[in-house]
């Protein structure tokens, strides 16, 4: 309990650091939205054209980027740091998480505040609004109960991989050409959905790098769509199975890495 | 600038880039990533239908623009926050007591940045891309010559917006968003996943205002074969339009961005 | 087994780095991404001894000879490669959380404290961090204001600290939880000799009052002479002398030092038995010569003949020069 409130005073710190720079903060959020709108933009040029993309229609497309959108939102509150945790490895500013009687990680995540979460789940709700009127969802008391089971399930599979990444750099100093491509360009993968893949990338994608329970599997439960690609029924709850496993893993990883941690020579 | 120090530069930012071998094997499955889901894409889309052409592609040729748009987005890759570090920590102060142009330090600095990419990254990528798809690039010389005309003003086009955006920073203390910003409008309008060709009328006009399409569409559609030779031309004295105005740009706000070094000290 | 009046207990502690080069040029570079070399460097090379309860150690040693990588490894920041380390009964690297809440550490190098915050708001942060009560905390501030001066800083971020004033925080900051065993990585590195002397002051005192345990690594052998009743000294990662800063002065005051001002540079001293030269600085020569060839006064008589002296006198080895003898392996010590 004592823990917690400590945290919590860590992450009033960042927030409180963060709002020095309140005047870009809306213009911050606004680019990251212009983002977002520019690639929804393509897909709605794409279905313009091609009206469906293996069977997804723009309704059920965009009900699929606002899964994406929430939990790569939340995964940002909580993950953010670990994007330059390199950083600190390279300096040795590491040294002083350790030698604090607080869990090294916790430090680590809640030393940073990104605001760039409030521009996600602006996007989640509007895709999620329009994606669930446009694909016509019916919501039930279950399916309502579940999605927020689903969007932790995405963020503990986000997550987990993001911290597997970051402690790679435990290993190697600099990962940043991994953390881009592992955290960044393969959230590329799941803005379509997965079966328009081939079966040796949908296995990948569900068993290997599991990125497709984030929306593509739940998705099918949601829209109460039948089976398509390597779709099993039973891999539409395996979100928050696949987010336990994952991030079980993670954690495994970053501990043995701390302690392969080098420091640095001065 | 002397152009033997214009090549010292550019060498010194090679060797900058070689530093992990890891790096450059994570780069290369990065960039082999998108090629593989834009690739995933088109073939989904172009199967739904019975008709082999749309807006003038057949399957091969929009292939070939995937792949070979990728290749030339890679070789483009530049350190877009130098100019911006510059400023910020006040080493800029330097460029107004050395002899040499900014922004002609500033190229070479990206070229060696490039090269080190089409190296590293273009090269392999085009290789596996030719034996894994199916791709047909016309072989003519004269095409070759004008694509490479094309290639390299749409690089200093790339180059320009890049050094444009840096120089935000004597005014903002945050550009973050702003590089976010133009990279979103990039991202849309310069053909970089889906070509011009497929965006609907009433966008057209606004494509055609904006100067993205030179820096990534009409290279690659001159090389693809897409466009006549006898059009050619018209395409490239465009380019160097746009070089002209973005010419004018750069070095009014460098200059205005001087003045204001030299009466507030940064 | 575990003795209680101990504080710090290693055991054959050793820390391997293993570091890759890569190579100049071009050519070079491209290369050394194909084939790279690997280098093994022991920075600590199994060492052991044992710290009591209250004792005010000097850890010492040239550049690179293992002091910080020690340190490292006793505050849990790194895993030895093998050998054991124990601090308040605690091992370091397998136990961090525990151990940290029992000892303070300062690296003179790098702060502990927020940047961007003010440095009230810093010691806030750690008291909530090391759980310290409000009550005790207040108590243990007041002090550590009063002895380090730190009322006019406690409003400003730390970036805008000279660097005394950010050591004086970084101190005081190591010190909130009141931790019985200090670890102190040259925390006097640049300082001025007015911001040492309080500094020294404030650690005899809390190690004579609080009885806390201090081990101290540092260049300055006023900081050893002054502070430290022990003293290990290391060389490439081995412990060369292990015992009491008086012990080392004791041993070597028979060996004395003559320091000489010429009228003029260049002077040439050869040919007396039993005499080096240490140092020479202008017109200035220092020598030290062994007792059982001339005597001093047959040296000077000596010298007084070939050239013409503007000033000598005799003294007693500093801490300092001995040492430096023993790092320049003029002195050949035996571990005790
Ligand atoms: N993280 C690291 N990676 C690789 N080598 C290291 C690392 N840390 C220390 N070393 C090497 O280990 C040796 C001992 O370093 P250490 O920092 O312990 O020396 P030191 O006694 O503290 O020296 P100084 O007086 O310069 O602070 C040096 O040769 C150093 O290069
Ligand atoms: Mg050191």
């Amino acid at each position: 309990m004592e823990a917690i409130k400590i945290y919590l005073t860590l992450f009033a710190t960042s927030i409180k650091a963060r709002m020095e720079y309140k005047a870009s903060f809306l213009f911050y959020i606004f680019a990251i939205l212009s983002f977002y709108i520019g690639q929804i933009g393509l897909l709605f040029v794409l279905l313009n054209r091609f009206h469906q993309i293996k069977g997804w229609t723009m309704g059920e497309m965009v009900f699929l980027y606002s899964l994406h959108a929430f939990a790569y939102g939340f995964t940002n509150l909580i993950f953010s740091q670990l994007i330059n945790f390199d950083k600190m490895v390279v300096d040795g500013e590491f040294d002083r998480v350790l030698v604090r009687p607080l869990s090294p990680l916790g430090q680590v995540m809640f030393s940073k505040f990104e605001v760039s979460t409030a521009a996600h789940l602006i996007i989640g709700s509007t895709a999620l609004y329009f994606g669930s009127h446009l694909a016509g969802i019916v919501w039930t008391l279950n399916k309502a109960l579940l999605f927020p089971v689903i969007v932790g399930g995405g963020v503990l599979i986000t997550g987990g991989i993001r911290l597997m990444v970051t402690a790679v750099a435990f290993w190697t100093l600099r990962n940043q050409s991994l953390v881009h491509t592992v955290i960044f360009s393969s959230k590329e993968f799941i803005n379509y959905p997965v079966n328009i893949y081939n079966n040796g990338m949908q296995f990948f994608l569900t068993f290997i790098f599991p990125i497709a329970f984030i929306n593509f599997y739940p998705a099918h439960f949601f829209l109460d769509r039948s089976g398509e690609g390597l779709l099993h029924p039973a891999l539409e709850m395996g979100t928050p199975i696949a987010g336990i496993i994952v991030f079980t893993i993670s954690i495994f990883t970053w501990r043995v890495g701390v302690n392969h941690y080098q420091s640095t020579g001065s | 600038m002397n152009p033997k120090l214009f090549l010292k530069f550019v060498s010194i930012s090679f060797q900058k880039q070689v530093t992990y071998r890891f790096d450059c094997f994570v780069g290369i499955v990065n960039g082999f990533l998108y090629v593989f889901i834009f690739t995933s894409l088109w073939k989904a889309l172009y199967s739904q239908f019975d008709t082999t052409v749309h807006n003038g592609f057949t399957l091969t040729a929009i292939i070939t623009y995937a792949v070979l748009v990728m290749a030339v987005k890679i070789s483009f890759t530049m350190d877009d926050s130098i100019i911006y570090g510059k400023v910020m920590d006040g080493s800029i102060a330097m460029e107004l007591i050395r002899p040499t142009s900014i922004f002609f330090m500033n190229l070479a600095e990206n070229v060696g940045h490039s090269l080190f990419h089409i190296m590293a990254r273009t090269v392999p990528i085009v290789i596996i891309s030719i034996f894994i798809f199916d791709i047909s690039i016309p072989f003519e010389p004269v095409r070759l010559l004008a694509f490479l005309f094309s290639f390299l003003a749409g690089y200093v086009l790339i180059s320009m917006l890049n050094f444009t955006a840096g120089l935000l920073a004597f005014w903002f203390v945050e550009i973050f968003p702003f590089m976010l910003f133009k990279y979103a409008l990039f991202t849309f309008f310069a053909g970089g996943i889906v070509p011009i060709d497929f965006f609907p009328e009433f966008l057209k006009p606004l494509v055609n205002i904006l100067p993205f399409q030179y820096m990534l569409y009409f290279p690659t559609v001159i090389l693809t074969g897409r466009i006549p030779l006898t059009e050619v031309h018209s395409i490239i004295i465009a380019q160097l339009m746009w070089i002209l105005i973005m010419g004018v740009i750069c070095s009014l706000m460098w200059s205005a961005g001087k003045k204001k070094l030299v009466i507030q000290g940064g | 087994m575990q003795e209680d009046n101990i504080a710090i207990e290693v055991k054959d502690l050793k820390k391997e780095f293993k570091v890759s080069s890569s190579g100049k040029g071009i050519l070079g570079k491209l290369q050394a991404l194909f084939h790279r070399r690997h280098k093994v460097i022991t920075a600590v090379d199994a060492i052991n001894f044992k710290i009591k309860r209250g004792e005010f150690v000097g850890y010492v040693g040239e550049n690179g000879a293992g002091k910080s990588t020690t340190i490292k490894m006793l505050t849990g920041i790194l895993v030895p490669t093998s050998g054991s380390a124990e601090v308040n009964g605690i091992v370091p690297y397998k136990n961090r959380k525990k151990n940290a809440a029992k000892i303070g550490v300062v690296f003179g190098q790098r702060t502990q404290l927020w940047w961007d915050l003010p440095v009230c708001e810093s010691f806030d942060l750690l008291r909530v961090i090391f759980r310290v009560s409000r009550f005790d905390f207040n108590r243990q501030m007041e002090k550590l204001e009063k002895a380090l001066g730190l009322k006019p800083l406690l409003e400003m971020p730390v970036r805008k600290l000279s660097l005394g004033q950010r050591m004086r925080c970084d101190l005081a900051a190591s010190l909130i939880h009141n931790p019985p065993v200090l670890f102190l990585d040259e925390p006097t590195i640049g300082l001025d000799v007015l911001a040492k002397e309080n500094i020294r002051n404030f650690l005899s005192e809390i190690n004579r009052e609080e009885g806390t345990t201090i081990i101290l690594t540092t260049h300055d052998m006023n900081d050893i002479e002054q502070l430290c009743k022990r003293l290990i000294i290391l060389e490439e990662g081995r412990i060369m002398f292990d015992g009491e800063t008086e012990f080392l002065k004791q041993k070597f005051v028979h060996e004395k030092v003559i320091e000489v001002e010429f009228h003029e540079v260049g002077c040439v001293i050869q040919g007396i038995p039993g005499v080096t030269v240490v140092r020479e600085q202008g017109c200035k020569k220092w020598l030290t010569l062994d007792n059982d060839n001339s005597g001093i006064g047959e040296v000077i008589g000596t010298i007084a003949s070939q050239y013409k002296i503007k000033d000598i006198s005799v003294k007693e080895p500093s801490v300092e020069s001995i040492i430096r003898n023993i790092y320049d392996n003029r002195i050949r010590l035996s571990t005790p």
